[in-house]
């Protein structure tokens, strides 16, 4: 694995990219449509964005190339699924998240506004 | 069709775009930037744009390895103007010693001066760029171990 990314906590382009691939295999513009859907188009990705992160990805093996699902599809299209590491590295991310919304829960009960 | 012609500009502008992206990137990229532009059904924004700029500069600068030359280069020029600024009396003499062979201003002491100077320039500025460089990619290697034992 090379140019490694910090396990966590992952930047939000990463982050968004692991989580629409991790429902299912998906090309390039199905994961900019996936990150705004699961944003409700507040997060919109570029394809400069999402090329940069997904050349890092795959060299750290995170997210790997797949045989497209269409034969009839534009032939430019490559799809992309998610690995195990990348499955591993997403939960994990997933855990701390779910430690830092408690902590902020526990935090903003403490003193309300 | 005066939609379809404005359409076709903003594309060819778009691809000239993702030609300027390094060649490693743009071989393996840019037929799907290209295709992801041509399904986007907003014909052809200006955030598209924006961001394929971003990623020029962001291929070059922070991804292909040629800020590496770039800041060699830089350092190398920096220290050959603080050598001639020295040389010209611009800056004080304690602060760079200029040896006395170019003092004297003799041709050949002068030629060899600029020579050993550009080319100690130069290699200190590999150096210090390879030294940069060493520490990252032990950093890097750290994280790599870091991922694994997850």
């Amino acid at each position: 694995m090379k140019d490694g990314f910090d396990s966590t906590p992952l930047s939000p382009a990463v982050l968004h990219i692991l989580l629409a691939l991790a429902g299912e295999d998906r090309h390039g513009y199905g994961i900019m449509l996936e990150i705004a859907r699961q944003s409700s188009g507040k997060y919109k990705m570029g394809p400069g964005t999402l090329y940069d992160n997904l050349q890092r990805l795959l060299s750290q093996e995170l997210v790997a190339e797949c045989p497209r699902a269409d034969a009839g599809e534009d032939s430019r299209r490559r799809y992309y699924t998610l690995t195990g590491a990348g499955r591993r590295v997403l939960s994990a991310e997933v855990v701390r998240l779910e430690g830092v919304v408690k902590e902020a829960r526990l935090c903003l009960a403490r003193k309300p506004v | 069709m005066p939609g379809a012609k404005a359409r076709m500009k903003k594309r060819n502008l778009y691809s000239w775009i993702v030609a300027l992206h390094p060649p490693k990137f743009r071989k393996r990229f840019g037929d799907e930037m290209l295709c992801i532009f041509d399904e986007a059904n907003d014909g052809g924004s200006m955030a598209l744009f924006k961001d394929g700029v971003a990623s020029v500069m962001r291929q070059w600068l922070l991804r292909s390895g040629a800020w590496k030359v770039m800041a060699a280069v830089a350092g190398a020029v920096a220290q050959m103007a603080l050598f001639g600024s020295a040389w010209s009396g611009m800056v004080p003499r304690a602060i760079v010693r200029v040896p006395a062979a170019a003092e004297r201003g003799a041709g050949q002491g002068l030629a060899l001066l600029l020579v050993a100077g550009i080319t100690t320039a130069i290699l200190m500025s590999g150096v210090a760029v390879a030294t940069w460089n060493g520490t990252s990619l032990m950093r890097r290697q750290g994280r790599a171990a870091h991922r694994r034992r997850l």
